[in-house]
């Protein structure tokens, strides 16, 4: 408690934007990118990083917002869910291919299947439904029982050019 | 046949996937107003202890700690929505007074700049207990004085001559069935924000919850405010299932804080909050008895139900949303007209028990599938068969049960029927590794569907009101806004209201908006958005007050053309003429002329282009059935789910893809309460499993592809012939899958008798027997 004042700058790119800010070396990247930068898609399911509604992805590389702290972002590039569409407003095909397979209901883990899902298809492409079931066995959905996300994620895998 | 796009029957996208899907949903944690304070609650870290004494100063002495309130801080507030006459109340404080009756129980509450802040300054509030006050000899104090045997509800009733039935028998089966507690466990916990203004003495509360008319009910009269005076805001629910239909103590506490220090106060959970302190579902213990004659038909039933309350009876979601029920729903989709049941509820020293998707309506449909199984293994018959001579038939419709479910209509035979083809047409041949067992299950079931105050009347005997209300206003634009009082919490109101309001006007799909609001807005509903009802009930009011509007639009339309109304009709937002092809008005023309040529308006028989219309729909069921295929691994108890086939008759689908989608989820949660989740306690009543490492969640790992068919047969009771599925998916999978361990364990599967059927208790049976 000792450190609970205790301050950092923090310098990342997000969503291609680059952005500087003073916080508590304490606060949560996910609470950094929801309260001080107002990226509010950024969902907290859990708190203790399993069920991955906050994932974001960091360098490429899909985490936990709520398990890092937001100085452990400086001189990193961050993309939320905010940055997926394209600048004139189109749906990412990932976003689009969600909306067309039913792959949300309430939308609360939405946001971190979306970025986990951008992680696993930027590896990976002609991926099977096993391994796609395999590559979000980290994301918790109550409302869908999976099966309209992990179609989906196969359809965005053909869609999306990259 | 086809149904015209963006109208009911559409297989149409979501209206709100856009914004959902760009993070631009607003959920309760989304929400900031200027001025805004953060609450961390201090919960009771024993089950049962007087509170001896509770000191804050060190944690009020915290820099930016605003305030710290215990029981005393807070105005005496009584909330008692008792629901049915002979339950016995439990006065329950938004903060603890005097003795702390479960862990997790609200003690006292910080009030901060900061989430970080407050839950420092929680940490180091120093309350002590007691000697804890209950011991296992059995000399435990009750946890209210005027309820001396923790007994808060008894209810026995008898129906034709079960004694009689019984003796009678060829041959009686018994069942015993524990089932443990579970989490409805939204991926979104519960929270709120509390807005008090002093000068206007209005309070403003932004909830993540089922049901904001009741919540503002229940605040009001807590707070001895006037209902104008409260108003409570719809936005994005993150998923509820059942657990947010109540008005929840922590709300009721954040508001009466927000009075006290006239700021703004936000509240949003943890998720240990929310598993432990959070009300939990199902919790029962149940014996059940089936009597057959010689012809293997269904001559008596019998059921024994201890139900726990938990530490409260709860004040607006009472525990007897599940033993209560249960015992109510046990004959479901039989023929059974000689039946007894005797339904005990306690309290125990555990976080309240609440509704969960399903609620009472899993436990009931798990023992009976149970039971018939353990039937038709005595006797050596099929399972399909012995069902199917038990079913109620179309022959025997209209039908109504030995406790006063009328079913009117229903396809229970039919869709048995399909769901034995589609198991057999997908049958793998090869045969079975080792070590590997193989069970199928089928559950056959009724549900009450889109309960208005006639089906809250059947389903639990009393006097329940329960109806909606929507507005329908159509723009200079000739747009449409529809509006009601039941949040979606994940199935889409946002489109199927929009469909069902572009049906009857005649308008295109995009061309309706539905707003969500807040309750001095939205018109009424009276319970909210649960029980399989916002469809058939919220839909049926937007249905009347789109008639409504349409009339309107069509007699002014009449009197710009000086032809009959009967003879006009919209299409796609045009008006025409009977017989003629070209369209002769747009919607905008008419109802712009409407509100523009004071010619056309008409004194007392003014048009606004607007109707409120309510409806309380008859009592209707809905009904399915579904198979599952599991696989055991005999060497570590653990069980696969393989298939699950679900044939379903809602009615009329007001959007097939959102139909599938609340069933194929459903299915998914019904999954995990069959095999893993539970919620446990361990000794002192500690809860253990208070992160989603402890209570687990079904993967993408254990979830299957539902093999899923329709019976679309229009109700002729409700409008447009709709019936409500919400919750079938649960219902009729937990038995499914329960049944269908059981057999892959043969004899053996007889014994099981603990929901979920865990690795360990599977594992403990095959080998010790």
């Amino acid at each position: 408690m000792t450190d609970a004042a205790e301050m950092a700058d923090v310098e990342v790119q997000v969503n291609g934007r680059r952005v500087r800010r003073r916080v508590t070396v304490r606060m949560t990247a996910a609470d950094f990118l929801r309260d001080v930068l107002g990226l509010r898609g950024t969902h907290l399911g859990c708190e203790h990083g399993v069920c991955g509604a906050c994932t974001i992805v960091v360098d490429g590389v899909a985490v936990r917002s709520c398990l890092l702290y937001a100085p452990q972002l400086d001189g990193r590039s961050v993309l939320t869910v905010e940055g997926l569409q394209s600048p004139t407003g189109e749906l990412h095909p990932l976003q689009a291919a969600f909306m067309k397979h039913h792959g949300l209901q309430c939308g609360f883990c939405t946001s971190g299947f979306l970025l986990s899902a951008f992680e696993l298809l930027s590896e990976e492409r002609g991926l099977t439904e096993e391994s796609v079931r395999e590559g979000l066995s980290g994301n918790l959905c109550r409302c869908t029982g999976y099966q309209g996300i992990v179609d989906a994620v196969l359809e965005a895998d053909r869609a999306w050019e990259r | 046949m086809m149904a015209k796009p963006g109208t009911i029957g559409a297989r149409c996208v979501r209206s709100e996937d856009p914004r959902l899907l760009t993070g631009r949903g607003r959920y309760v944690a989304d929400v900031h107003v200027p001025g805004m304070l953060e609450v961390a609650f201090v919960r009771s870290t024993v089950a049962h202890a007087r509170i001896e004494s509770v000191d804050v100063a060190r944690a009020a002495g915290l820099a930016d700690v605003e305030a710290v309130l215990v029981s005393s801080d807070l105005p005496e507030i009584h909330m008692d929505s008792r629901r049915h006459p002979r339950i016995l109340s439990t006065p329950q404080a938004p903060l603890a007074a005097g003795k702390a009756r479960f862990v997790g129980e609200a003690v006292a509450m910080v009030i901060a700049a900061d989430r970080y802040t407050a839950e420092d300054a929680a940490e180091i509030v120093d309350v002590v207990y007691s000697e804890p006050l209950s011991d296992l000899d059995g000399s435990a104090e009750p946890l209210f004085e005027h309820i001396p045997d923790n007994v808060v509800f008894r209810d026995a009733e008898s129906y034709g001559k079960p004694e009689e039935a019984f003796d009678a028998a060829a041959l009686v089966v018994a069942k015993k069935l524990s089932l443990a507690r579970q989490s409805a466990c939204p991926i979104e916990g519960r929270g709120c924000v509390a807005d008090y203004d002093p000068a206007a003495r209005h309070l403003t509360v932004h909830a993540s919850t089922q049901a904001p008319h009741r919540l503002r009910r229940d605040l009001a009269a807590a707070l001895e405010l006037p209902e104008h005076q409260v108003k409570v805001v719809m936005h994005d629910v993150g998923g509820a299932f059942g657990q947010k239909i109540p008005t929840h103590m922590e709300e009721i506490a954040v508001a009466a804080a927000s009075m006290r220090i006239g700021r703004p106060l936000r509240w949003i959970e943890d998720r240990q909050e929310n598993l432990t302190a959070a009300p939990h579902s199902r919790g029962q213990d149940i014996e059940v008895e089936l009597a057959l004659d010689e012809q293997h038909r269904f001559v008596g039933l019998r059921a024994r139900i201890v139900g726990d309350s938990g530490a409260y009876s709860f004040n607006s979601g009472s525990c007897l949303t599940e033993a209560y029920r249960t015992a109510r729903a046990l004959p479901g989709p039989y023929d059974v007209v000689n039946y007894s049941y005797d339904v005990k509820i306690c309290l125990t020293n555990r976080s309240p028990i609440a509704p969960y998707r399903g609620v009472g309506f899993v436990a009931a449909q798990a023992a009976r599938e149970l039971l018939i199984d353990e039937a038709a293994r005595q006797l050596g018959m099929d399972r399909f068969e012995l069902r199917r001579i038990n079913l109620v038939d179309s022959g025997k419709l209209p039908y109504t049960t030995c406790t006063g479910w009328r079913y009117a209509e229903g396809t229970f035979v039919e869709t048995l029927d399909r769901v034995e083809e589609i198991l057999a047409e997908g049958q793998d041949g090869g045969g079975d590794p080792d070590d590997r067992l193989i069970g199928v299950g089928v559950s056959p079931f009724v549900e009450p569907s889109g309960v208005g105050s006639e089906g809250g009347m059947q389903v639990h005997g009393l006097v329940l009101p329960s109806h909606d209300a929507a507005r329908v206003v159509i723009d200079p634009g000739g747009k449409a806004t529809v509006s009601f009082g039941t949040p979606s919490v994940g199935q889409g109101l946002e489109t199927t209201m929009a469909q069902v309001a572009a049906d009857v006007l005649g308008l295109e799909m995009e061309d309706v908006t539905v707003s969500w609001t807040d309750t001095s807005q939205a018109p009424m509903s009276l319970t909210g958005t649960r029980a399989s009802r916002a469809a058939v009930v919220t839909g049926g009011a937007v249905a009347r007050a789109a008639e409504d509007v349409r009339l309107q639009v069509l007699e002014v339309a009449s009197a710009m053309l000086e032809i009959d109304v009967l003879d006009l009709d919209i299409d796609k937002g045009r008006i025409s003429v009977a017989g003629e092809g070209t369209p002769r008005l747009s919607v905008s023309e008419v109802v712009r002329a409407g509100y523009f040529d004071a010619k056309l308006r008409q004194e007392g028989r003014e048009r606004t282009f607007e109707a409120t219309r309510l409806y309380d729909p008859p009592a209707s069921y809905s009904n399915a059935c579904v198979a599952a295929v599991v696989e055991v691994d005999a060497a570590t108890g653990g069980v696969a789910v393989r298939r699950i086939v679900a044939v379903e008759d809602c009615g009329t689908m007001i959007n097939p893809m959102i139909v599938d989608g609340q069933f194929i989820g459903a299915a998914a949660q019904a999954i995990g309460a069959a095999l893993f989740e539970q919620v446990r306690y361990g000794p002192d009543e500690q809860p253990t499993t208070s992160t989603l490492m402890d209570y687990l969640l079904p993967t993408t790992q254990e979830t299957v592809r539902v093999e899923m068919e329709h019976v679309e047969i229009p109700s002729g009771l409700t409008e447009r012939g709709i019936k409500g599925m919400g919750e079938s998916g649960m219902i009729g999978t937990v038995a499914a899958i329960a049944c269908a361990v059981a057999d892959a364990l043969g004899p053996a599967g007889s014994a099981l008798r603990a929901l979920p059927f865990a690795p360990e208790e599977v594992w403990t049976l095959l080998h010790n027997g």
